[in-house]
């Protein structure tokens, strides 16, 4: 059988077709994902340099560095710290925020659910530009609002004691509308049957939420919970544009050392070896808040079908 | 549980309110004082209406900087990247789940697992490729790396996994090549799933920050975030000029998101809902 | 218009496909969905393939198609060989059980697609639609979305657009199922209306007997990817080759007794019980000839032949239940434990009291209505 003939065959006009497909994608998957990834790791052995094509093989020295660097750990606890605030912070406030656009009539729902919904969609380096003016220590509007309460002004972005929690709300207002759209849809998916069971057994609002609410909710929030985590720790427009990891290195975050010892410095190496570590610990807090959200599952005394997500329609 | 006029009720609308003013205020603020002069801006106590209402703004942006160029180049590789994007996600989607080949299920568990991996923490390394191979400052290096979409892949797979094979099976029957029957079946079928998924490519196209500020630095080359972020470092303290220019990037998303919320929703959170 | 042939065709599903879905042979290579199946389709011919589901009936159908691979065996299309031609190559068309109709296109649409693709003109393209439209009576609905159709007009949208590209064979696989029973039998009428007024080659899969003994000219009966008997809707009723396609074809089914073949002089008699039943010339005939001795056997006689009877040489039964059917009344018997079904047309029941639930009925059958196989391999002795 000739080449010609057997490209007629359907088998084998269906593995051109996808051959067809499949061969630039992995071309863009190697270069893209696969190389870099491995890079990542063999590079954070080695004394790797920007826009040299050679390095050689330096064992831990890269990890010895960061470790004794005080800037490294300073980012490190920098990262840590506002992962701390953002992650609990924003899973309260899209949480509260699904529960009230679900109490509200359709409705108003959806003009509230556009005012939250909306820092999502817009350009975050944008919304940073306006915050910037907001936060102004002389004519700041959040500080005119502050003297109308009798505060006094503040300094945000200039203190080192407020600069990173400035920054971490600028993040927070601009995540916890996506995930509390996320939650909403969760929360209409659950079976009205189990709250009118519920309010028959005469539970009260907060009982259904802690019996009936909440644990409908359990896969949902490990979700948002290891989505949250992965965007605090990618926390940088802010600092790369409002700060600078100034004032000192208050707002030094792991991403942003990143950025300037691997791109501006030209240390690939040695920023090599703080991706990995950042890797690692999103990945460590990602594993505990799955083993908490499955340790923490009761006894099942009545099996309850688990809710998969609906869409918002 | 939804009593109204409760007062659990009244204290819960009370505070979306407060919620809802609060992720607002910020835009509504931006629009408003990119119409007052420099020194209305830098008065105490701050007017809430412009006194002096002012284009000169808006005007100024166009003046001291090369807006429109940023502009252009954002929808020019927005819009390359979402077409592209969309189209390579829906054959890639398509083919792992019409189609059988070696490894397959091996294959698309390392595709997702690649979608796991924050990938700000590659793009160094993504770099030192790059200035490697002399790509950086290029349209390549803003369009290429967003070709493909792991998510979108993803998205596009469980549609088609859903799809009925009868429909493809009938268009082969009816002469379509293996092209055909995705071009002129499946992905019109997806309809509903790919303009989503335009809006999902579009947004993260058109706001991407962290990897256009690496990759290039010939101001020719920039786009609308970047433009912005110079601008702050180059003219910081002219307030009014900075905010009709960040107007002139957030209104348009805004009347787009107001006239297509469901859409928009839909698109932005079918990760999350879906996945 | 085409012949066709299928000459030893195979199919041999990996082993991981839906491995214990049925009793189908296993091989070494994976399981045997279809076993040397050989049929020759004349021109013209209208072919259905019946059997009970995971028979392997789609299966042959969709190696017709082309989107089923091969595994063994030769298939052809006006004497080509079409094993490894691509179904877009095969000129041939298909109705899908679904009616596959794109939803993103009207009716109309739909039905030029297949020209579309072949970019014929458009004129051409107009008048075959039109044409088609014109036959199946779908005129007026050329406009509208397949959603806004009800299930009857949508089969016919779907028929119509195979039958625009004028293929040598048109495939339907169980196009009829997912209609009520009423639309059914409309529908029926309709494929055989059609069938007259277009020349075309007609392979048609159903699982339903009462479909293909109407429809077909020639039934190929299948089990567990073995075909077990081919021939006339008639044949087939008349003489079945085995106890699998006695009871498949005919509603209700063939009654099935225990009784005993006695070869005495060259001559036969079966023994059901106390009744004995002498065999006539024909069957004797058939029995010598295949060398037939006493043996056990299995009885099959349809409900319709059986006669209500008195006297000394019958089965007698008790009444369970019976069905009034209008002109007929279905009577459920039991004879020793074992289920019959009398069919006694309404206008022989003179005594009524023999219909009431206890009755005791007492039946025979002439020996030309009976059918013996063999107990060990359900075969009938005669063919």
């Amino acid at each position: 059988m000739g080449v010609g003939k057997l490209l007629k065959t359907r088998k084998s006009k269906r593995m051109a077709f996808a051959l067809a497909v499949l061969l630039p994608f992995a071309v863009w998957m190697m270069v893209y994902m696969l190389i870099p990834l491995v890079s990542v790791v063999f590079y954070s052995f080695t004394d790797a340099k920007m826009g040299y094509d050679s390095q050689s093989f330096v064992g831990l020295y890269q990890f010895r560095k960061m470790f004794t660097s005080a800037t490294a750990m300073i980012s490190i606890k920098n990262s840590l710290k506002a992962a701390l605030v953002i992650v609990p912070v924003s899973l309260l406030l899209s949480m509260l925020t699904a529960l009230g656009l679900d109490a509200l009539s359709e409705r108003s729902s959806k003009i509230y659910t556009f005012a939250v919904f909306l820092p999502n969609i817009i350009s975050l380096t944008a919304a940073c530009l306006v915050w910037r003016w907001i936060y102004h220590g002389q004519y700041g509007v959040l500080n005119f609002l502050l003297n109308l309460m009798g505060i006094p002004s503040q300094q945000f972005l200039k203190s080192q004691a407020q600069a990173m929690y400035s920054l971490c709300a600028i993040h927070i207002w601009s995540v916890f509308g996506y995930y509390a759209i996320i939650l909403l849809a969760a929360i209409r998916s659950i079976d009205k049957s189990l709250y009118e069971a519920a309010s028959l057994d005469g539970a009260s609002y907060w009982t259904q939420f802690f019996h009936v609410t909440l644990p409908m909710l359990k896969n949902t929030l490990l979700f948002v919970g290891i989505m949250l985590t992965t965007s605090a720790f990618m926390f940088f427009t802010p600092v790369q544009l409002l700060t600078n990891g100034t004032p000192g290195t208050s707002t030094y975050v792991m991403l942003f050392y990143i950025y300037q010892q691997g791109i501006e410095q030209g240390n690939t190496g040695f920023s090599s070896a703080m991706s990995l570590v950042l890797m690692l610990i999103i990945l460590f807090f990602s594993l505990i808040q799955w083993i908490l959200s499955t340790e923490r599952e009761p006894k099942p005394r009545k099996k309850v079908k688990t809710v998969k997500e609906v869409n918002v329609a | 549980m939804k009593k109204k006029h409760s007062l659990g009720y009244w204290l819960m609308f009370v505070l979306m309110t407060l919620i809802a003013f609060v992720s607002f205020f910020p835009f509504f603020w931006m629009f408003l004082s990119s119409f007052k002069t420099q020194s209305e801006l830098l008065s105490m106590p701050p007017t809430f209406f412009p006194n002096n209402f002012t284009t000169a703004n808006y005007t100024q942006v166009f003046k001291q900087m090369p807006f429109t160029r940023y502009y252009i180049n954002s929808l020019l590789t927005s819009g390359l990247n979402t077409l592209v994007g969309v189209i390579s996600s829906s054959l890639i989607g398509y083919v792992f789940a019409k189609y059988d080949f070696p490894y397959k299920n091996v294959i698309f568990l390392v595709v997702l697992a690649c979608m796991m991996i924050p990938y700000e923490t590659l793009m160094p390394t993504v770099y030192k490729m790059m200035v490697g191979i002399k790509w950086t400052n290029s349209y390549k290096v803003l369009t290429i790396p967003y070709f493909v979409n792991i998510f979108g892949i993803f998205l596009m797979r469980q549609f088609y996994l859903d799809l009925p094979d009868d429909y493809l099976e009938a268009a082969e029957v009816d002469g379509c090549s293996q092209f055909e029957i995705w071009a002129r079946i499946a992905m019109p079928m997806a309809n509903s799933t790919t303009s989503s998924l335009v809006i999902f490519l579009f947004m993260a196209s058109y706001n991407s920050f962290m990897w256009p500020l690496i990759s290039v630095d010939s101001r020719k080359l920039f786009t609308l975030p970047v433009g912005i972020a110079s601008m702050i470092w180059d003219r910081g303290n002219q307030y009014a000029m900075l905010l009709a220019a960040a107007s002139m990037i957030i209104v348009p998303v805004c009347i787009l998101f107001a006239f297509m919320q469901r859409k928009f929703i839909e698109g932005m959170t079918s990760g999350g809902i879906k996945g | 218009m085409a012949t066709v042939t299928l000459k030893n065709i195979r199919k041999v599903y990996p082993k991981s496909h839906n491995t214990n879905k049925s009793n189908l042979k296993e091989t070494a290579d994976g399981v045997l969905a279809v076993d040397d199946f050989n049929l020759e389709i004349n021109d013209n011919e209208f072919i259905v393939l019946v059997g009970p589901s995971g028979c392997g009936k789609s299966t042959t159908l969709r190696m017709v198609a082309g989107l089923e691979e091969i595994t063994g065996g030769e298939l052809y299309i006006d004497d080509v060989l079409v094993n490894e031609v691509a179904p877009k190559d095969r000129d041939i068309s298909m109705v899908f059980q679904n009616y596959a109709l794109y939803p993103h296109m009207t009716v109309r649409q739909n039905m030029e697609f297949p020209l579309k693709v072949q970019k014929k003109s458009r004129d051409y393209i107009d008048k075959k639609v039109e044409e088609a439209a014109e036959i199946l009576g779908i005129t007026e609905y050329l406009d509208r979305k397949p959603k806004a159709l009800s299930g009857g007009q949508k089969q016919r949208v779907a028929i119509g657009r195979a039958i625009v590209r004028e293929p040598k064979v048109l495939l339907m696989d169980e196009p009829l199922s997912n209609l009520d029973a009423k639309l059914r039998n409309q529908m029926r009428a309709e494929i055989l209306k059609l069938r007259k007024r277009i020349n075309t080659t007609f392979i048609y899969v159903t699982h339903d007997q009462t479909e293909a003994m109407t429809l077909g000219d020639r039934i190929v009966i299948m089990k567990d990817g073995v075909v077990q008997q081919t021939g006339t809707p008639q044949e087939v009723f008349d003489s079945p080759h085995n106890l699998f396609v006695a009871g498949f074809i005919g509603t209700p089914q063939m009654n099935f007794y225990d009784g005993r073949l006695v070869e005495d002089k060259g001559r036969y008699h079966v023994e059901i019980k106390d009744m004995k039943v002498a065999l006539g010339k024909e069957k004797t005939e058939r029995l010598k000839a295949n060398g037939v001795k006493s043996r056990d056997v299995t009885v099959g006689v349809r409900p319709e032949h059986i006669v209500l009877s008195e006297g000394e040489n019958v089965l007698r039964s008790v009444v369970d239940v019976s069905e009034m059917m209008g002109s007929v009344v279905h009577l459920h018997v039991n004879v020793d434990d074992q289920d019959s079904i009398i069919i006694v047309p309404t206008i022989q029941l003179k005594d009524r009291s023999l219909v009431k639930s206890g009755a005791e009925v007492d039946f025979t059958f002439p020996e030309d209505v009976i059918h013996l196989f063999s107990k060990e391999t359900g075969n009938n002795l005669e063919y």
